[in-house]
């Protein structure tokens, strides 16, 4: 449970895609292994096919795609921040903090899966390229699963099944449109992304 | 009946058979009239039969109950969950015979390839398929994926033309939508945490009608937190203010049929799942105080803003867009306003997705005309093209609220309702109303009156054929008429008074 949040803090400070990417798979394999645990403790029929199919599509076709899609436009790998890496660190112990501080507050709120969320939003805050709002965005997925898992004790195989495949078609889709922003403006740049204003 | 849900699927697979371009509009006018026209039917069917012999009928039993398949996860349990059918499949049926038209000219000139048409026509089918599940979703997870399903099959038909500022509008579109679903995952979470608690077993705990009956034992302070996320989440998608940023973007980069399915349905399809919770959250609180100021608030912060916006438009879609946000404001604050309010927001959604689709269909014929979206650009249209400009007029006209149109009575409704609870806030939603109103009017007199100095010689010689997008225009129009008219009267007011109730 400590690892899901500790790699996704790691992945908060990586100013390269890959390393990033790397971060990413460890800390949803860290996710998978919390639904193992829970489903044996409350004694599922198929502890881990949910968890199979977890870990073949976050930790394995998610980054995949990602990494696909940033070489076939030679996007450069070294990622923009607004935040030094330092100062994101610095950031994440505030919201780790916040976290504690909710999950206290409100019993109905597991701390994992707050500072999950809260983690992502800041992600696709701090960072200004696609790909990190794309992982800012499979985090706070990942935080809201962790909450299914640990109020609820897990969903229904096929609804789980469908919720991935809804994320991971949404991953694919925003690949796809970073590919065609990519072409077009020469950047993974969100900033150049300004032409719809009033 | 779940079935007929297949006809979407085979719907989506005939764009990828089908070899020319026109074989493909073909067979999805084909799947169209089948798919729209069988839930037409049934919806037809079971609400007038529901009305004559009351709900629990052992007609409706056998025939809806009896279908085993997935009983769990879909249900039509009730009069709403048709009304809404029968607005998605007729808004789809007019939708697509505007397509054919209007997908069908733009390929002739090659701004559209073939594989562009090919997955217009794969997408669109999709689209309907996810938003009538989400109507149907009795299973809050069903119910997520399918909201979600909407986001990701509407996305590719905004980046259609591959233009820089249709990216940038799917990026923002698909960015913001997920975030804000996302977040209702959490609050639907809560809602099923909160069953548990009250000691429903994992499956009941998913499933809204169960959830429903269970409300009296929910903890309240929970329950609050739930919807608060769940309005921030789904009002992401149904575009109350705040939130609404991604809205006049998406809206006015797709093609325009896709932006009438958007406008017209989507809107709706969301505040429906959003109505539904807040029941949800009334029963367990008692009364309904709490979230009836929570949406009047939502809906009159959208609507004044909506009105800054529409001040000064450059773009006539984009005009559309926010006139969408201000009827979803308008809708929320009626939701706000007790029994009558639900009436007057059970009408109005009637009349506003016959009204907004009828726009956005001219809309399109106005752009393949004239090649722009500026308003400043498209000028003298009553010369140029008087057949379309004249339906744009009607179509102004009907949207906002001038009496034949049935948006008078349900705002009339409303207005009404407001000066009871809420009398100051109703007179700046009136006042900002008819800031919409003259902007809107003084931009479509622009439109269709102003004279340009060069070149209105040539423009003028050839006159306007009429297409098939008029003959569903004018259809639309005269539907808002006499159903305006007919909306007047007491038994069509007690059989939208039974809808509204019903939810």
């Amino acid at each position: 449970m400590g690892g899901t949040l500790l790699f996704a803090i790691v992945m908060m400070g990586k100013p390269r895609l890959p390393a990033m990417l790397r971060y990413f798979a460890l800390s949803s394999l860290c996710l998978a292994g919390l639904i193992v645990t829970s489903s044996l403790m409350h004694g599922e029929e198929q502890p881990y096919t949910i968890a199979a199919i977890n870990v073949f599509f976050k930790v394995i076709l998610a980054p995949l795609i990602l990494m696909f899609a940033a070489k076939k436009v030679h996007a450069s790998m070294a990622l923009k921040f607004y935040l030094r890496p330092t100062a994101t660190y610095f950031v994440a112990l505030l919201i780790l903090l916040v976290s504690v501080f909710v999950s206290m507050k409100m019993p109905g709120a597991p701390y994992l899966s707050i500072a999950l969320v809260l983690l992502g939003l800041m992600f696709m805050i701090v960072r200004k390229d696609l790909y990190s709002q794309i992982i800012g965005f499979m985090t706070m997925e990942n935080g809201i699963a962790a909450y299914g898992v640990l109020m609820i004790g897990g969903f229904p195989f096929m609804i789980e099944t469908g919720i991935l495949f809804v994320v991971i078609t949404g991953a694919v889709l925003m690949a796809v449109l970073s590919r065609h922003v990519q072409e077009l403006y020469a950047t993974g740049d969100t900033e150049s992304l300004t032409e719809l204003t009033e | 009946m779940f079935i007929f849900l297949n006809i979407f699927l085979f719907a989506a697979a005939s764009a990828f058979l089908a070899r020319t371009e026109k074989q493909i509009r073909m067979s999805a006018l084909f799947f169209a009239v089948l798919g729209s026209g069988a839930f037409l039917l049934l919806s037809a069917v079971f609400l007038s039969g529901a009305f004559r012999y009351g709900w629990n009928v052992p007609f409706a039993a056998n025939w809806f109950y009896a279908d085993r398949m997935n009983l769990d996860w879909l249900r039509a349990s009730s009069y709403y969950v048709w009304f809404m059918v029968a607005l998605i499949s007729f808004t789809y049926l007019t939708a697509i015979i505007a397509s054919v038209r209007y997908i069908g000219e733009e390929s002739r000139e090659h701004l559209l390839t073939l594989d562009k048409v090919r997955l217009y026509f794969f997408c669109v089918p999709l689209f309907i398929l996810s938003m009538l599940i989400a109507v149907f979703a009795d299973h809050l997870g069903v119910l997520w994926i399918a909201l979600e399903g909407t986001t990701l099959t509407t996305t590719l038909l905004v980046a259609l033309y591959r233009k820089d500022a249709s990216i940038e509008a799917a990026w923002k579109f698909i960015i913001l939508c997920s975030v804000g679903i996302g977040i209702s995952m959490i609050g639907l979470l809560m809602m099923v945490h909160a069953g548990l608690e009250s000691g429903l077993d994992v499956f009941k705990a998913f499933s809204y009608a169960s959830l429903r009956e269970q409300t009296g034992l929910f903890p309240v302070d929970a329950v609050k937190l739930a919807f608060v996320f769940i309005l921030v989440g789904i009002g992401t998608k149904v575009g109350f203010v705040p939130m609404h940023t991604w809205l006049p973007d998406a809206h006015s980069k797709t093609p325009s049929p896709v932006s009438a399915l958007l406008s017209g349905v989507l809107l709706n399809v969301a505040f429906f799942v959003l109505l539904r919770f807040k029941i949800l959250t009334d029963s367990t609180l008692g009364d309904s105080t709490w979230t009836d100021h929570l949406m009047i608030g939502f809906g009159l912060l959208s609507v004044v803003v909506a009105a800054f916006f529409i001040l000064q438009p450059r773009n006539y879609k984009r005009m559309l867009a926010y006139s969408s946000v201000e009827h979803m404001g308008l809708m929320g604050f009626a939701s706000g306003l007790g029994p009558v309010g639900m009436l007057a927001l059970t009408i109005h959604s009637v009349f506003h997705t016959l009204a907004k689709s009828a726009l956005f269909f001219t809309a399109g014929e106005i752009l393949l005309s004239q090649k722009t979206t500026k308003i400043s650009g498209v000028k003298n249209l009553m010369k140029k093209a008087p057949i379309t400009a004249t339906l744009f007029a009607l179509g102004i006209l009907a949207i906002i609220a001038i009496p034949p149109s049935g948006l008078f009575t349900s705002e009339f409704m409303l207005v009404g309702a407001g000066l009871l609870s809420v009398p100051w806030l109703t007179i700046v939603l009136l006042l900002a109303l008819s800031m919409i109103a003259f902007s809107m009017l003084k931009s479509t007199m622009i439109m269709l009156y102003a004279v340009d100095e060069e070149g209105t010689q040539e423009s003028v010689d050839h006159t306007e054929r009429f297409t098939l997008t008029h003959a569903v225009v004018i259809t639309q129009i005269v539907l808002i008429v006499l159903l305006g008219l007919l909306v007047t009267t007491p038994t069509v007011q007690n059989a939208f008074t039974l809808i509204s109730q019903s939810i």
